[in-house]
């Protein structure tokens, strides 16, 4: 019999978060059945609140496309933290979550009365975690980070190169989504190994998860001393990786050529001469492929992507379509793993995101609930968790506490 | 809930088979970071391809830096898990296991099916990771990592254009770097450690599937978004969140990224340069409007920063929170004040005095641990003693084992 339910269900995590490493190491949890609860304030609304896309272009700080694909699976409350009884509801609330993860610069929680030492002692087996630009020490701790910038620091942008010496610009993926990551892996690590008195802290720094996917440059600098010239898409360990353009406009197909029959298999359909590798069996060297890369651009460009991936697929080279966002929707193995999802939101619908990345076999984990309005969830969070009575929740509601 | 004594990470297992898979093999390398024992099995005869990747030490022996990096600290082993002998060892090693991590391209890089093994070893947490999820690997596409990036959405978006640096006409670009597969490779870690806390309760693990080309879906989220609530296709060539100024700038020495975002970041930046006259100009007043004028920045911009050097206008900058980072090399990295300070470096410790400095975990955890000498790589180091102490088979057994070449003992 299938297996139902999922496997964090009954923890509950509390957000610190902003903008998105936060909130998007909060959504795996989610994704996974934690409950998680995101503190919010009016008086300052995450930014990605107030950027859309909104459907029907109509604006509304729970209508953002963004945030709302971000942020379902989550529970809203909203408590002034500015308010010494704001920041005092906030500790108890910690007493009853099992974890906290936070994305606030580095010491604003200390300076609320809210740092770990102070969290600990309201919860003795806490599991929390600080995810921050440049980690919470070192001489930059302060330095503002944002994911653009990140992927200059890290390398990324280094590495993305046409062999013209310009760095490119890698869309800020790199730090904030790593970073997310890693903060998840140590909250789980903190719930798997926790103990009563054994609170646990993680200080996870965006900026060197980053780093750390660029390991093979890294690797070759301590080695040799050399430092890798990138050429556009081809692999500095050989093959033919490429993307060539097809008929229509700005479509793309990705080959991957990377072993001698397949170049072979390439250059015969294609009625180039094969590169071949100078006194070896292994790849030719890459300065040897123009030859073969302006041949398979002169077959690719004048048919339709799916004829040369089908006849590419037939010859056994690995092959894809650089798809695009309208593409991606329609791809039939994304399709077939059910990796969007769509939730039945409040004031916009019905909302379709990207769901869980897990295929748990054999097991229903169940399907998020949509992005919650701003404060949504407070009777819930103040009334039923914390036990405050209806009166006092408005009367801290009408002094801007819970706000 | 009932506390489970083997719950802590050095007495948890795991047993992986990542022949040719960087995530994989990263998500072993991670596990054995957390603490647990990892046993890398190869195939007997065929060794892992990661082994070839350069760059090789120089006079050192013929393993890879990558495939040293990736799995440091594992034990190597090597069975013949195309015969049905080798197949039970392993599975013998697995039923003493509490994870096993496969990856690869085909059904032959992944040779346990998940669901079987949940019926066999149902304590066992089972993941797999493959660039387009476990029903593929039975169909007849092929597909590796570099495929699976441009198909997954990130490559049609790289590079995205900046102000003096068009993209027309350019190729959809995968930097050379390991992102994808080092994010699907802690996907499956979450996995995994997610179902070991539930484990805790049940009694029972899972199986887990990854597929790279869903692990990016998060990242283009933005553009997910703007496509279903706006009808936008988001393109290389238009920025979807439109700052200004947000590029790189030349410096004496290089490149910096400048990202501003807010406009008291605007101002700030006004003031670094010294050029407070902006303040009032029209053009730059709000976001939007520095956006429209974007290509007028350059010029202003480059003023102040090409003189300089990228060390000089960062801290500047820092110093007034202008965001500034420069665009760093390898080399850059190893000499960061930042990385240096958190001690982000380790130590990949080859053996016979050989040490290379290498990225270490992005965290100030409360253990860290010390760097383990591994000397040889040769497939089947630790077949022996993994063997004997793991899977409780007497030492003259495997070695009988090793004459029938059913396993490989270097």
């Amino acid at each position: 019999m299938p297996r139902s339910g999922a496997p964090l269900a009954g923890y509950r995590v509390l957000e610190f978060t902003h903008v998105w490493a936060g909130p998007l190491c909060g959504q795996i949890l989610a994704d996974l059945g934690a409950e998680v609860i995101r503190l919010e304030s009016r008086r300052r609304l995450d930014i990605h609140r107030m950027g859309g896309p909104y459907p029907e272009n109509r604006p509304g700080i729970n209508r953002s496309g963004v945030w709302n694909s971000q942020n379902r699976g989550k529970l809203s409350c909203t408590l002034n933290l500015a308010t010494a009884e704001g920041r005092d509801l906030a500790r108890r609330l910690v007493g009853l979550c099992d974890g906290v993860i936070e994305n606030f610069s580095p010491g604003t929680l200390e300076r609320l009365g809210l740092g770990f030492d102070v969290l600990r002692a309201v919860r003795s087996d806490l599991v929390m975690v600080s995810l921050s630009a440049y980690g919470q020490s070192g001489p930059h701790r302060s330095f503002v980070g944002y994911g653009p910038m990140m992927d200059a620091a890290c390398g990324i942008m280094a590495a993305a190169d046409y062999g013209d010496g310009v760095p490119r610009a890698v869309n800020g993926w790199a730090a904030d989504v790593g970073g997310a990551l890693f903060g998840a892996v140590e909250l789980l690590v903190g719930l798997l190994t926790r103990s009563p008195g054994g609170a646990r802290w993680s200080d996870v720094s965006e900026y060197e998860a980053a780093v750390l996917f660029q390991f093979e440059a890294l690797l070759a600098w301590a080695a040799c001393g050399e430092e890798a010239r990138p050429s556009g898409n081809l692999a500095p360990c050989g093959g033919l990786t490429e993307c060539f353009a097809c008929a229509g406009h700005d479509r793309w197909v990705a080959v991957s050529a990377t072993t001698p029959a397949h170049l072979r298999t390439l250059a015969a359909l294609t009625g180039a001469t094969p590169p071949t590798s100078p006194g070896s069996a292994g790849l030719p060297p890459a300065e040897l492929y123009g030859g073969l890369i302006d041949a398979v651009g002169r077959w690719t460009g004048t048919r339709e992507r799916s004829e040369v991936i089908r006849s590419l697929q037939s010859l056994g080279v690995p092959c894809a379509p650089v798809n695009d966002v309208a593409d991606l929707l329609e791809d039939p193995m994304l399709m077939a793993r059910k990796a969007f999802m769509a939730t039945e939101h409040p004031e916009i619908g019905t909302a379709r995101s990207y769901g869980p990345v897990w295929d748990f076999l054999g097991r229903s984990i169940g399907s998020p609930r949509p992005a919650p309005c701003l404060g949504g969830d407070n009777q819930y969070v103040f009334g039923e968790l914390l036990g405050l009575d209806g009166a006092t929740i408005a009367d801290l509601e009408h002094r801007q506490v819970i706000y | 809930m009932s506390r489970d004594a083997r719950l802590s990470p050095s007495r948890l297992r795991a047993v992986e088979i990542a022949s040719g898979s960087i995530g994989a093999s990263f998500c072993g390398k991670v596990l054995r970071q957390l603490g647990m024992q990892v046993v890398k099995v190869e195939q007997l005869g065929r060794p892992d391809p990661l082994r070839d990747l350069p760059p090789r030490v120089p006079g050192g022996d013929a393993t890879g830096l990558p495939f040293r990096f990736l799995n440091s600290g594992k034990r190597l082993v090597a069975v013949d898990l195309e015969h049905p002998a080798g197949r039970e060892l392993t599975l013998r090693l697995l039923g003493r296991s509490d994870v096993l991590v496969q990856g690869g391209t085909s059904s032959a890089d992944m040779p346990f099916d998940r669901a079987e093994l949940q019926r066999v070893e149902p304590r066992l947490v089972s993941v797999g990771i493959s660039p387009l999820g476990a029903p593929a690997l039975h169909g007849a596409e092929v597909a590796d990592d570099f495929t699976a990036f441009h198909r997954s959405g990130l490559g049609y978006l790289t590079p995205r254009a900046m102000p003096g640096h068009p993209t027309a006409g350019l190729p959809p670009l995968k930097p050379h770097t390991r992102l994808l597969e080092m994010i699907s490779g802690l996907q499956a870690v979450i996995g995994v450690l997610a179902s070991l806390v539930d484990r805790q309760r049940t009694g029972i693990g899972d199986g887990i599937d990854v597929a790279e080309i869903q692990c990016a879906l998060p990242l283009i989220r933005r553009e997910i978004a703007a496509y279903l609530f706006a009808g936008t296709v988001a393109t290389r060539g238009e920025r979807l969140w439109k700052v200004a100024p947000a590029g790189i700038q030349r410096c004496c020495d290089g490149y910096v990224f400048v990202d501003i975002i807010e406009d008291e970041q605007w101002r700030r930046l006004c003031t670094l340069m010294e050029r407070g006259d902006l303040l009032a100009d029209p053009r730059f007043a709000d976001r939007d409007s520095r956006f429209q004028h974007n290509e007028e920045l350059g010029p202003i911009l480059d003023a102040w920063f090409h003189p300089r050097s990228r060390h000089e206008v960062t801290e500047l900058g820092q110093r007034l929170s202008v965001p500034i980072a420069p665009v760093n090399s390898p080399r850059d990295l190893f000499e960061d004040p930042q990385l240096l300070a958190r001690g982000f470096f380790g130590e990949l410790v080859i053996g016979a005095g050989l040490r290379l400095r290498a990225p270490g975990i992005p965290v100030s955890a409360p253990s860290p641990s010390a760097p383990v000498e591994d000397g040889s790589m040769m497939p089947g180091r630790d077949t022996v003693s993994v063997l004997c102490e793991l899977a409780e088979i007497a030492e003259a057994e495997v070695r009988a084992l090793g004459d029938r070449r059913l396993v490989g003992i270097a």
